[in-house]
């Protein structure tokens, strides 16, 4: 993905396995053409406001979606959330948690911080798979969002 | 006689020469007379004399006494010398010993042809000490008064009130005779009135007249006698005048005879050995003597018998006494059985009270302010390890207080004395050893309100502190282990949620990129190779299942519990649809009898509910219909609920194989599982305080128990 080209949805997730079968599952459906993916919260956080690896990013473009893992190394998903829901020019922006945790604590707390949506990740690949495309369908395609966003037809 | 030249002086104020017993006069009118007797007898002729004074020398004889006869008109010394030898037939003996002296009153009274009453005094003494060193009793004797002229009366009158108190003072009777006709009225008075009693013959018979004085003096011996009578009688102790050879009482008062239970007449006849219980007859025996011999007053304590034989205690108090010239044994008979009654009881009370403060490791004390003198009980100064007894002062006290709570325990009692209330605990040492002791007071003051007195207690509560200290300690290493435990379950926490998340994605990943191969890649596999990628997509679904149970089976030992009343009956309901939705192409029954609410962890009930009915969803398939029931009733203070199905069942053998972990009791081509669901429903329901059990047949079907507590109180 060339850094400076309109990036559709960010993927944050630490585990290259995991993002590697969500990237194809994405594709299949042909739910999203440009996605970026952030290795770890400090990366997300890097791009969403422009600073570090990405300063200089044009800020008045952010993603339609962010899917969003919870356990991630240097900045955890859940601050993550937090710092996107703070900031009243990302707070708009969908966030859906796709995590393995199952944990209640993690749903409360996620939902405390105002996240749109909350996905545990299937062990069997298709039901992984049919899980991404349903909600890739929903925020991408049939979900409206304010004004100033653009919408792009795949 | 021999009178002397010098004319000696009597003494007229002597005291009783020793008075002994009584002496007979040989009168049965006038009857036994003390010394010092003083008598007149009114004659009128020979004959009269002879009437009174035979018999009376007679006696006086007999009696061992001088006897003294000083003869005048009408008798002679031979007549009455022959009448004594009439009278007494061994007169001669008597005179042969030179007892008796029969003599005119020339040759006494006027020797000389002088009445002189000095020398007449004198000289009746003189005879007496004579008769005395000759071994007499004493003098007896007679004097006529015949010779007496008018002109001389009121000298002799005189004279005969000097006899009185001559004769009173020594061991000497006389009989003075008076011729009645020659009597005037008036003398008859005087004589009657210087004499203690008067003889005179009535128609034909003696009669004995009392004078004035001896009246009164007999009135005023009545009237003592009557008081101290009445002292003795009415004393409240036991007086009694015994003999101390028969030891019979001679003399008793009411009390003496009362308090042994005698009546008087019973107890004039009881020795001293009938009622002494401690004393054998011859320590009584060796007593008696003793206080005979030494004439020294024995006080002691010792018991006596009633008459019912009841022993009593009694103090005695005893002396020999020379009563009339008897030898007596005066004695006090004292009953202090219930003194000493009272006493025991005290003591017993006393000892009471120190075994109480010994059990309750409680001493008392008291302190007098003033006197800065402190008593202890005896359990203090073993409280404190110092030997009873031991003279205390506040000082002393303070110094066995552990240094550093001197100066607490100091203030302390300063602001007590101010008023302050005084309950304090504080260390001591008692002999090196280190004790704890709580201390109350209440003090005491005087009329003006100063503090004069404390009163207090002191109580050795070192077990105590001991174990308050074994329980704050306890207590602390609970708090550890609490802390610990809290740790320990944090750290449980975490690993689990990383164990579901780390677990889940390589699983994720092996099935996703298996499933990558067959798209990608399945052209170039056969049959077989695609059916091996099957079997790895299976198994790490089935391992994404065994996390998934093994975190339920975690997560019920940590979560918390909020026990509440739960419809059971609707909560089933509710997990069947739910179950049923996941295979709506099925036909079953569910059947919900009607069974008790429960006390019990909402969400942890409904978890057991739903592995039970699934679990009977799972093995009635098959069946046509399904039939799945629901129960429960209250027993034993329990409510017991059960799940029935109409499934597969199982083989009773293994029943106990039930509810472990990871036990199956079918295969896994049967029926699918981890074997994790009834573990779940057993710790679950454990937790509760409650029991699990299943019956089962193989092919007819099985039935699940639980048992819940009906109200909270029975919660484990």
């Amino acid at each position: 993905m060339a850094d400076h080209e309109v990036v559709e949805l960010l993927l944050v997730e630490d585990n290259p396995s995991d993002a590697e079968l969500t990237l194809r599952a994405l594709r299949k459906h042909r739910l999203a053409n440009k996605v970026l993916v952030a290795r770890d919260g400090e990366e997300a956080l890097e791009y969403i406001f422009a600073t570090g690896k990405f300063a200089g990013r044009p800020q008045d473009k952010l993603p339609r979606l962010i899917l969003l893992d919870l356990k991630l190394p240097k900045v955890d998903g859940l601050e993550v959330l937090r710092r996107l829901k703070a900031d009243e020019r990302t707070r708009i922006v969908p966030v859906v948690v796709l995590t393995s945790s199952r944990e209640e604590k993690d749903i409360v707390e996620s939902y405390k911080l105002g996240v749109n949506s909350y996905i545990t990740k299937p062990v069997e690949f298709e039901k992984f798979v049919k899980a991404v495309s349903e909600l890739g369908l929903y925020w991408m395609l049939l979900n409206k969002t304010p004004n100033g966003m653009d919408h792009r037809e795949i | 006689m021999d009178s002397g030249s010098q004319q000696r002086k009597v003494p007229l104020q002597t005291l009783p020469d020793a008075p002994g017993k009584l002496r007979d006069t040989g009168v049965d009118l006038i009857g036994p007379v003390p010394w010092g007797t003083h008598l007149c007898q009114f004659y009128q002729d020979r004959d009269d004399l002879l009437d009174i004074l035979v018999p009376y020398f007679r006696a006086g004889l007999e009696e061992n006494e001088f006897c003294m006869w000083v003869t005048a008109a009408p008798l002679t010394p031979d007549e009455a010398i022959r009448a004594m030898r009439r009278a007494m037939p061994d007169f001669p003996e008597y005179q042969a010993r030179g007892q008796i002296e029969i003599i005119p009153h020339t040759e006494w009274y006027l020797k000389d042809g002088v009445f002189d009453d000095e020398r007449v005094l004198q000289g009746w003494v003189d005879k007496l000490e004579e008769a005395r060193a000759c071994g007499f009793d004493g003098l007896r004797l007679t004097g006529n008064t015949f010779w007496l002229e008018d002109k001389d009366w009121h000298d002799f009158i005189d004279y005969e009130n000097k006899v009185n108190n001559v004769i009173g003072s020594y061991r000497m009777i006389a009989i003075c005779t008076y011729m009645l006709d020659r009597c005037s009225a008036v003398q008859v008075i005087d004589v009657v009135n210087t004499h203690q009693f008067a003889l005179i013959k009535r128609a034909g018979r003696w009669e004995m007249i009392k004078s004035m004085s001896q009246q009164a003096a007999e009135q005023r011996l009545q009237t003592a006698e009557l008081k101290y009578r009445t002292m003795f009688e009415q004393a409240p102790t036991g007086m009694l005048i015994i003999d101390p050879v028969t030891t019979l009482p001679v003399e008793f008062n009411r009390t003496a005879h009362k308090q042994l239970g005698y009546t008087r007449e019973e107890f004039s006849r009881v020795r001293l050995r009938d009622y002494e219980a401690l004393e054998k007859p011859e320590e009584i025996r060796r007593r008696i003597d003793e206080l005979l011999a030494t004439g020294e007053r024995q006080v002691f304590e010792t018991q006596h018998f009633t008459r019912d034989g009841e022993r009593r205690d009694v103090l005695v108090s005893t002396q020999d006494l020379d009563i009339s010239g008897s030898q007596r044994l005066y004695c006090v008979f004292r009953d202090i059985t219930d003194i000493k009654k009272e006493e025991a009881e005290l003591r017993e009370t006393q000892r009471d009270l120190n075994r109480a403060q010994a059990v309750a490791q409680t001493g008392s004390w008291r302190l007098e302010i003033r006197k800065n003198e402190l008593l202890w009980s005896d359990e203090v100064y073993r409280i404190f390890g110092i030997p009873a007894g031991t003279s205390m002062t506040y000082e002393l006290f303070l110094a066995a207080v552990h240094p550093d709570d001197r100066g607490f325990v100091d203030s302390s009692w300063h602001a007590a004395l101010k008023g302050e209330p005084y309950d304090i605990e504080h260390r001591i040492i008692a002999c090196g050893e280190l004790k704890w002791v709580r201390e109350r007071a209440e003090l005491e003051c005087d009329e003006q309100g100063r503090v004069c007195s404390g009163f207090g207690t002191v109580q050795d509560i070192t077990g105590r502190k001991q174990a308050e200290e074994v329980v704050q300690r306890l207590n602390s290493e609970l708090r550890e282990n609490t802390l610990r435990l809290g740790a320990a379950n944090k750290d449980l926490e975490a690993f689990t949620y990383s164990v579901s998340h780390d677990l889940r994605a390589p699983l994720r990943a092996i099935d996703g990129f298996s499933q990558v191969l067959v798209e990608d890649y399945g052209g170039s596999l056969d049959a077989e190779g695609r059916r091996i990628i099957g079997i790895i997509r299976d198994n790490t679904c089935k391992m994404g299942q065994l996390i998934d149970d093994l975190l339920a089976l975690s997560r019920v030992g940590r979560v918390d519990m909020e026990p509440v009343e739960v419809d059971v009956a609707g909560l089933a309901g509710e997990v069947f649809q739910e179950l049923r939705s996941l295979e709506p192409e099925r036909d079953i029954e569910f059947q919900v009898e009607p069974m008790p609410r429960a006390w019990a962890d909402r969400a942890q009930l409904r978890l057991v509910l739903a592995n039970l009915i699934a679990n009977s969803i799972k093995f009635t398939r098959g069946r046509e219909p399904a039939r799945v029931e629901l129960g429960g009733k209250t027993r034993k203070g329990m409510n017991e609920y059960y799940v029935r199905d109409n499934g597969a069942g199982f083989d009773m053998r293994y029943a106990d194989k039930l509810f472990g972990v990871f036990q199956r009791l079918h295969s896994e081509r049967e029926f699918e599982g981890t074997g994790v669901g009834l573990a779940i429903v057993k710790r679950i329901v454990k937790r509760h305080g409650g029991e699990v059990s299943g019956e089962g047949e193989p092919g007819v079907g099985a039935t699940f128990y639980f048992t819940l507590p009906v109200t909270g109180e029975e919660h484990g």
